[in-house]
């Protein structure tokens, strides 16, 4: 399958990469750092930046947070999330077309990715189970 | 002291307005197109790859194609521990990349460090020593027009013909270093993590496979 151009980062891509003994770490850095080399717009929604940004904040302290930062800052984009992607995202939980195991970060990321035609970076097995296109694949 | 505090508060407001405009350009790209044309040519300039043009077919590269590829790329790459890689061999193997990354298969075997030995012997040189934005052209027996740009190693684009012949390297060294700086959030955490008692994992434990 072609290249995906656009590709957002689903909060399980970020814990991780950032959990060394996650059983997924290996691969998410592998596949993080092609996606980086390869330039591609890189998206996360502003629910999971803050999700992740309390993660590290927790576990690691401030200082990581202030890498976590710099390290992200020009390299992955901030899909704002909005009264009306926050009402879509919530039509979808409530409709049930997901399925039962997304949550409300979850269904703001399908918004967001619906919107960019973006693929989502993602271990989580729900997203393809919802006809949505991960990667890595 | 308050200036750096005023460039950096300035720095993360122009981001965000970035990140913004770039969504609303991808959510209707024609309606922004229409409203906003220049903006959304500088849009285009700035993520070259929204230009590219897939020559392959939409459902990527046969089977027997990507093998081929791939053991192509693989003899190629096998040569590198003993030093032994041409230049003509160098831009081969470079072409092949470029193909299976277009495909999305090329192998994580063939790692970021093998990617950048071959570019350097492209170059002649490290492309980390490269200090200024460079253009390195392949000799072509015919002239040839670039349809694809690929981008293998940040800061080094490949230009490509529309059959996916190298005809040259732009070098943004800039860019190189990003890199670096874009992974240093994975290393910083885990040598955090090493240090750390808690040696619990993390709180979504759900999300990562079994």
């Amino acid at each position: 399958m072609p290249l995906p151009e656009r590709v957002i980062i689903d909060s399980s891509a970020f814990y991780a990469l950032l959990t060394e003994n996650d059983a997924n770490h290996t691969l998410a850095d592998k596949a993080y750092g092609r996606l980086v080399d390869r330039e591609q717009e890189l998206w996360t929604t502003s629910s999971t930046m803050l999700t992740i940004a309390g993660f590290i904040l927790k576990r690691f302290g401030i200082e990581s947070l202030r890498v976590f930062n710099d390290s992200t800052e020009g390299i992955i984009h901030v899909f704002r999330v909005d009264r009306t992607t926050y009402r879509n995202a919530l039509e979808l939980i409530l409709s049930g077309s997901l399925g039962n195991d997304f949550d409300i970060e979850g269904s703001l990321t399908v918004v967001a990715a619906r919107n960019l035609q973006a693929h989502v970076f993602s271990f989580r097995k729900c997203f393809g189970e919802a006809g949505i296109a991960t990667w890595p694949r | 002291m308050s200036m750096k505090k005023k460039s950096t508060k300035q720095s993360i407001n122009t981001s965000w307005i970035a990140d913004l405009v770039l969504t609303k350009y991808h959510e209707d790209p024609t309606l922004f197109r229409r409203i906003l044309p220049d903006l959304a040519e500088a849009l285009d300039k700035v993520y070259p790859t929204r230009q590219s043009h897939h020559t392959s077919s939409p459902f990527g590269l046969t089977e027997r194609e990507r093998t081929y590829r791939l053991s192509a790329l693989e003899s190629i790459t096998g040569k590198l521990k003993c030093s032994q890689v041409s230049r003509q061999d160098a831009i081969r193997a470079l072409e092949h990349c470029a193909v299976l990354t277009e495909d999305d298969s090329l192998p994580y075997t063939i790692d970021r460090r093998s990617v950048m030995r071959l570019i350097g012997v492209v170059l002649g040189k490290p492309l980390t020593d490269v200090t200024s934005e460079t253009t390195i052209a392949i000799p072509q027996d015919t002239p040839s027009t670039v349809v694809n740009q690929i981008s293998l190693v940040r800061g080094a684009v490949l230009n490509l013909t529309q059959d996916m012949h190298l005809v040259s390297i732009f070098v943004i060294p800039q860019k190189v270093k990003e890199w670096p700086r874009a992974m240093r959030f994975i290393s910083l955490t885990r040598r955090a993590s090493r240090s750390s008692e808690d040696k619990n994992t993390c709180p979504e434990g759900k999300y990562a496979t079994p």
